[in-house]
């Protein structure tokens, strides 16, 4: 390391940093100020606003310390008398043609240049200048632009451009008529993550969602992990009087660098939905009638016991949604597993992610991500299966567009259709293109065990390390052909594509496979899981930073609710709806997730209890019905998808008569007389430390086990893995006269129930349309807009407008969730019926 | 056609020599079809020409060919006729039987066609004879006048490809790097980085591919030296492209090429397409096992995209704007891999170079500045065109004896060098000798090339404003000091010409001017403020009576023209009510001319008229 440091002296500080630094970080090191409007630490250094020049001794001209390295030996001056004339004349520059409307302007106060100004106390100019006129942006959903007040720093272009990988604006024109714009002055069509807002220094970008709302000093400062995805964001919530005011994240904390996507930044309006119910309710005389908490925790327990007694333990179903707190599933456990005995418990979308975890287990010995999110950046070679994080987890994907521009990464797409960031593997003719090894649902398993096969064949798996770390290889060999067998099935351009991804992911120095949950069922998601665990054993991808696994979790706490070893029904929603038309369960308990309203036994229940934040569609059967508090409003731990643990801190009370599914759960547990040591969520999570071993000494905002971003081989391999010969899950052929697997997704904008009540939201909501493959759609000719009727196998019909593109398979119709076609999260068999021109 | 190899070159080069071409008693006819000349009709007097030697049976006897730009560019349509070299200008095709009688049957020069010197009055029959060209020396436009640049035979005839030949026979890349910097050759593209070094470090970063990249950008108004040598002697440039390419390990080549310029876009389509062919681009080039290919792209139109990085940028497909160094391009360049990139007369450079050495080179120019420079010499001189002349050479010589110098008899005020941001230096400087250092220690800069002389009729406040309204359009916005503030100076210089300066301005522009200098992030904006600068420094004369007196000693600002006729001066000849678009003036035999200044436009139709400069 020593050669690698450099001592250079700023102010009269002695200095010391690392080789390739830049002057202005050398000195933010040591605590000095050096003013810079158009640097970002998120970007490459860009030299646009010439503010941070500084003197060096013996050179006469003036340095840009944002992009000049550190020299040895160099003596520094920061604030001499050259270099504040020379920022005061740039700062008066930048101010001829910056409108002076601070008293109306959203970022007075917290304005970079005026804090600027003020600070090297700007005079009256001499200088003549006429002002000039630039283009607003008033169309746009949630944010808006106004080219008078851009200084051009250009921290909107990079940031959307370096690090979303979206590049939606840019600068346009030249000289003094620059202005940053999309092309042709045409409102935003981009993620709307607002990250060109959250980076822009003055007010040049500002959203209706956060105008005129609070300035920063007479808000409330709270940080508390984002309730959407898995990937466990930090929000920083600025909030006056309980109401959120504006949402951003603390570069200093968190591991998301201070990016958010739009559901993290917009998204959150949803705890103010007038839809959001205030008081618990109870069904006296066939209505819905508001009630005390006694009568309905009363009239819960009540329930709970009379169908435990009258049907036995089992007929209590119970449905889960992924977003509650780490204590919250513990009580639940206590609650309806210990004292009510029941195990018909459907974790909503959660059966899946268990296959995934299981599947990783019985390969590893450890079932959940090995590696962190921050080292996506660093691998060379990324598998991404199931899942799309263009769509789903949208700071995943700045990460992969982050290793595809900086590492030139080989991008690998196995699933149903391929992700957005396909397109930027092709901005640079070096970058290899992306592979795309596309399929129904369902045949991605023999895809995997495909790649395996060709590994074994061609002799690319890392010997050393499966040497020093697994045992039964030869079991694994020997059933090779088998394997292969399953790419003879495919169409020549996947199998070419296959040979292509194998070599990229063997040969990688740094590799890493993203897995999500896909369409896929528990023991599918099983059988993915350990086809990945033993490809990434084979091609040594394990054990170190930037190689490994990660599970793509879809809620905020999906890893937590893992995590808590919930019994669970492993079929999942199916399963239980077969149960209740059976009559074996008898009564629902759904806490915080949906029920679809096709279930046809849904009228022989005895009761539906839901504890919940809104009450959506069944309201006719549900006998009683406890409103929750929303994320803001209730403390406890999610665990995101990197197995961080990061607290929730309320920044207001329960809304309302609300009160948070622990409160809820606890007294319901006192209700029924179990004796609860536990009074808070702390208290509840020192004891879940105690009986989840991995869990144990973990910190806020750390990751289990013990901290480590990644396992290390250490870890991982105390004792060598097995490798086991895979076995191939049977596989369904489509119902006669079905041709097409339809497969829904996720969308940016809209995720599930959440997304559908902020009204933030709603403003870039997608219409509901079906993406289709281009080629497959000319065979039909079928045209974009044309409007096209699907049936299912099951007879249910409906009619979407058709968008072409080349990302779904062949076979695969992908339809944004939420669709008027209500579908699982599990791909439907269905015929195109009809269509007509648009 | 074979392809050519390292064995073959010299026999098939033997058999293409011009002696070998041109037999005893044969003439061949050279028509000029550089831009200039095409503009003036030199295809169709070619045309004419070929139809006339055919109808006179004498096809055996006269070759017609084309050739790129002859360089002096006032006299066209050119033509040249060999072995003598025979200089015959401003040609219509209405004087080709004259010219084929006369020359090609009885065999005499013909007077009438031929260039006379304006200061001797003398006929000059020879080009060699010419002053425009007897003071030139030519390197990088070696080939003037010589060659066909859509036939490669024609170069390979004149030694082409024989430096790469040698290179890839003999020389080791290290061995290649050596000789140029042996040869002191700096960029021609204005900064005049020492190429040889910069081609060192290309070769020295292990990350591939690499590239190499021609600079034919040419932004400049007025210049058009780069422009040229690619209509002239695209191969020239290629074979320097491959040689550097060779130098550094790089297999693929681009020519970033003006869009603005067609004819030199065809011929270099036309030149890459036949080296290919020859075996000289692609794979496997002269045998030797070495591959290197090269592609076009035409540039879209900004004057930023002459900067290197921005050039880049623009070949990647986004906007050109200017990076941040480091990392230099040979370090991180284009798609962030090692690039080399140099201007196109640069390149043309390098063959020579490498074939003659570089000590050869080296003899030519100044301690700090070796071999030629090829300028674009226009404005108010006798001689327009472009030349080349040896580093060291001084701006008088340039002036008075290749320009000829200032015609209708007026007087030398400025010489401005260096493109739209480079300097106006006077009279007392014209002896500074054009080399890097010379021009650099006057405040000007050697820039691509391009030299504007002006006469006293030029107004330098008014020089000043017109460059820098150009530098604040083609500013490509990125950063403030560029973007902002060369508007702030022409505002101020806008005011000036207005008759609306004040005493602070001039200092306000110095100023700002150096702060812009100082803090601007690429070329463009740190040279930006020159021509304010320097016209400050050599003619705050002008300047202060604009501001002070509100007066334009040249008679250019019209807001300062009183347009009020000197009686004493007035000759009484009535040239300017002539002239005047609007009846404004009246004039009657014998009596001085009076302006009406309520009818008055103030279009100086009457100052251009007017010899005695009566009006003020």
């Amino acid at each position: 390391m020593g050669d690698k440091l450099i001592k250079l002296s700023i102010d009269g500080v002695e200095v010391e940093v690392e080789r390739g630094r830049t002057i202005l970080e050398a000195a933010r090191s040591v605590g000095i100020k050096i003013p810079s409007l158009c640097y970002d630490p998120r970007m490459a250094p860009f030299g646009a606003c010439r503010l941070c020049v500084v003197e060096e001794k013996g050179s006469a001209e003036l340095i840009p310390s944002c992009f000049t390295p550190v020299r040895s030996g160099m003596e520094i001056f920061t604030h001499s008398p050259k270099v504040m004339e020379s920022r005061r004349l740039q700062l008066q520059l930048i101010l001829l043609n910056h409108p002076m409307i601070c008293p109306r302007c959203e970022k007075e106060g917290e304005c970079e240049l005026q804090r600027l100004v003020y600070e090297y106390g700007l005079g009256e100019t001499q200088y003549p200048w006429e002002p000039m006129v630039y283009p607003v942006d008033e169309a746009s959903p949630l944010l808006r632009r106004d080219g008078n007040k851009c200084i051009l720093c250009g921290r909107c272009v990079r940031i959307c451009d370096e690090v979303q990988g979206v590049a939606e604006l840019s600068f346009t024109r030249r000289g003094i008529r620059c202005v940053i714009d999309t092309d042709f002055h045409r409102p935003l069509r981009c993620e709307f993550c607002g990250q060109c807002l959250d980076t822009c220094p003055v007010g040049a970008i500002t959203s209706e969602c956060f105008d005129y709302k609070a300035k920063l000093w007479e808000s409330l400062e709270t940080t508390t992990p984002c309730p959407y995805c898995g990937c466990g964001c930090l929000l920083t919530i600025l909030s006056k009087d309980g109401s959120i005011k504006r949402v951003f994240s603390d570069p200093e904390r968190g591991f998301n660098d201070g990016n958010l996507c739009v559901k993290g930044r917009f998204g959150w309006d949803f705890v103010d939905s007038k839809e959001r119910i205030m008081s618990p309710l109870l069904r006296l005389n066939g209505t819905l009638r508001e009630v005390s908490w006694e009568e309905a925790l009363r009239a819960v327990v009540d329930r709970l016991e009379l169908i435990k007694s009258r049907y036995g333990p089992e007929s209590l179903g119970v449905l889960l949604s992924a977003r509650l707190t780490n204590e919250e599933y513990f009580l639940i456990k206590k609650l309806f597993v210990e004292t009510l005995g029941t195990r018909e418990i459907v974790l909503d979308g959660g059966a899946s992610e268990l296959g995934l975890s299981d599947g990783l287990s019985e390969v590893l010995g450890f079932g959940a991500s090995t590696n962190s999110i921050r080292e996506i950046r660093e691998a060379d070679a990324l598998l991404v299966i199931g899942v799309d994080p263009s769509q789903t987890h949208p700071i995943v994907k700045n990460e992969i567009h982050l290793a595809l521009r900086r590492n030139r990464a080989h991008l690998i797409v196995v699933g149903s259709y391929d992700t957005l960031l396909s397109e930027r593997t092709k901005v640079s003719p070096l970058q290899s293109p992306s592979i795309p090894l596309l399929c129904r649902p369902g045949e991605e398993v023999f895809l995997l065990h495909g790649m395996i096969g060709l590994i074994l064949e061609q002799g690319l798996q890392d010997e050393a390390f499966i040497k020093a770390h697994t045992e039964g290889f030869e079991g694994l060999f020997e059933r090779k052909n088998e394997y292969l067998e399953a790419v003879n099935r495919l169409s020549s351009e996947v199998r070419e594509n296959i040979e292509r991804a194998v070599r990229s992911f063997s040969e990688a120095n740094r590799g890493m496979i993203l897995i999500g949950p896909g369409p896929w069922s528990y023991a599918y998601c099983r059988e993915i899981a350990i086809s990945c665990g033993t490809l990434a054993l084979l091609t040594g991808h394990l054990g170190r930073k930037a190689s490994g696994i990660l599970f793509l979790r879809e809620k905020c706490n999906t890893q937590g609710m893992i995590d808590m070893r919930i019994p669970f029904l492993k079929e999942g929603l199916r399963e239980m709806e077969r149960k209740i038309e059976e009559g074996r369960i008898k009564g629902l308990y759904v806490v915080g997730g949906s029920l679809p309203s096709s279930w046809q036994g849904l009228n022989q229940l005895e009761f539906v209890i839901v504890q919940d934040l809104f009450l959506d569609g069944l309201s006719e059967k549900v006998e009683v019905f406890l409103p929750v508090s929303s994320f803001i409003e209730k403390e406890g731990t999610y665990t995101s998808l990197e197995r961080r643990v990061q607290r929730l801190h309320p920044l207001r009370p329960p809304l309302g008569q609300s009160r948070s599914d622990f409160e809820i759960f606890r007294d319901l547990l006192r209700y029924m007389e179990v004796s609860l040591s536990e009074e808070s969520s702390e208290e509840v999570f020192r004891s879940l430390s105690k009986e989840i071993p991995s869990y144990q000494g973990v910190e806020d905002g750390k990751q289990w086990p013990k901290g480590e971003e990644f396992l290390s081989e250490d870890y991982l391999f105390q004792r060598k893995v097995k490798l086991s010969p895979l076995s191939s899950p049977p596989t369904k052929p489509p119902p006669e006269g079905y041709p097409f697997s339809l497969v829904s997704r996720a969308s940016l904008f809209q995720s599930g129930r959440l997304s559908l009540k902020s009204e933030n939201l709603k403003k870039v909501m997608e219409k509901p349309i079906l993406e289709m493959n281009q080629e497959v759609a000319q065979s039909l000719k079928i045209e974009e807009g044309d409007w096209v009727e699907l049936q299912t196998s099951g007879g249910r019909k409906t009619s979407f407008s058709v968008h072409l593109s080349p990302n779904p398979a062949r076979g695969v119709l992908l339809a944004y969730s939420p669709s008027p076609i209500e579908i699982s999260n599990k791909p439907l068999w269905v015929k195109i019926e009809s269509y007509k021109g648009k | 056609m074979v392809r050519l190899t390292i064995e073959n070159l010299p026999e098939i080069r033997r058999r293409l020599m011009p002696s070998s071409v041109l037999g005893e008693g044969q003439y061949g006819c050279m028509v000029c079809a550089g831009t200039g000349c095409v503009a003036c009709n030199s295809l169709l007097l070619r045309k004419r020409l070929e139809e006339e030697i055919e109808a006179r049976g004498l096809k055996e006897r006269v070759k017609v060919f084309i050739s790129g730009c002859n360089g002096f560019c006032a006299e066209g349509p050119i033509l040249v006729v060999y072995p003598d070299g025979v200089f015959y200008k401003k040609l219509t095709p209405e004087d080709v039987p004259h010219l084929v009688e006369e020359h090609f049957i009885k065999g005499q020069p013909v007077e009438g066609f031929l260039y006379r010197d304006p200061r001797s009055k003398e006929k000059i029959p020879l080009m060699k004879d010419i002053p425009f060209f007897r003071h030139q020396v030519l390197r990088a436009l070696r080939n003037r006048s010589l060659i066909d640049p859509e036939n490669i035979e024609d170069y390979i005839a004149r030694e082409g490809y024989a430096a790469l030949a040698k290179v890839l026979s003999s020389m080791r890349p290290e061995e290649v790097i050596e000789e140029v910097k042996v040869s002191g050759l700096r960029g021609r593209g204005g900064a005049g980085f020492p190429t040889g070094k910069k081609w060192e470090e290309g070769r020295r970063y292990n990350s591939f591919p690499k590239y190499v990249i021609c600079n034919g950008d040419e932004g400049d108004p007025g210049a058009f030296m780069d422009r040229s040598i690619l209509e002239a002697d695209p191969h020239a440039v290629l074979e320097g492209m491959v040689i550097c390419g060779y130098a550094i390990d790089a297999h693929q080549g681009y020519i970033y090429v003006r869009a603005e310029y067609p004819l030199a876009i065809h011929r270099l389509t036309i030149a890459i397409e036949q080296a290919r062919r020859y075996g000289l681009l692609g794979k496997d080039i002269l045998g030797s096992g070495f591959d290197f290919d090269i592609e076009i792209y035409p540039g879209a139109g900004a004057f930023v995209c002459g900067e290197s990085t921005a050039l880049m940028y623009s070949l990647e497909g986004k906007r050109g704007m200017p990076r941040i160094k480091p990392p230099r391009s040979t370090e991180a360049g284009l798609w962030g891999q090692p690039t080399v990139l140099n201007n196109v007369e640069t390149f043309a450079n390098v063959p020579s170079i490498l074939l003659h050495g570089g000590r050869w080179f080296a003899e030519l120019g100044t301690e700090g500045s070796k071999g030629t420079k090829v300028f674009a010499l226009t404005g108010a001189v006798h001689n327009v065109g472009l030349i080349e002349v040896p580093m060291g050479t001084t701006l008088r010589n340039i002036v008075y004896e290749i320009g000829g110098g200032i015609p209708e008899g007026r007087q030398f005020k400025a010489i401005q060098i260096g493109g739209p941001s480079g300097a106006c230096l006077p009279e007392s400087l014209l002896d500074t000798e054009v080399d890097f250092d010379s021009l650099d220690e006057a405040g000007a800069m050697m820039g691509s090339g391009g030299l504007v002389v002006m006469d006293d009729r030029t107004c330098m406040v008014d020089t000043a404003r017109f460059f820098t309204e150009f530098s604040v359009d083609e500013s490509c916005g990125k950063c403030v000091p560029c973007r902002v503030g060369m508007k702030v100076m022409l505002n101020l210089l806008n005011r000036i010409v207005q008759g609306e300066g004040r005493l602070e301005d001039i200092e306000l522009l110095e100023k700002l001017g150096t702060h812009i200098k100082e803090t601007s992030h690429c070329g463009l904006g740190k040279t930006a403020p020159n021509p304010a600068l320097s016209t400050i420094r050599y003619f705050r004369g002008e300047y202060e009576a604009h501001i002070k007196e509100k007066r334009c000693p040249a008679l250019v600002c019209v807001n300062l023209i009183q347009f009020k006729v000197n009686s004493e001066k007035c000759k009484r000849c009535g040239l300017c009510k002539k002239a005047c678009p609007v009846e404004a003036i009246y004039w009657e035999k014998k009596e001085p001319a009076r302006i009406d200044r309520d009818r008055c436009i103030r279009c100086r139709s009457c100052i251009q008229a007017c010899k005695f400069g009566a009006i003020e």
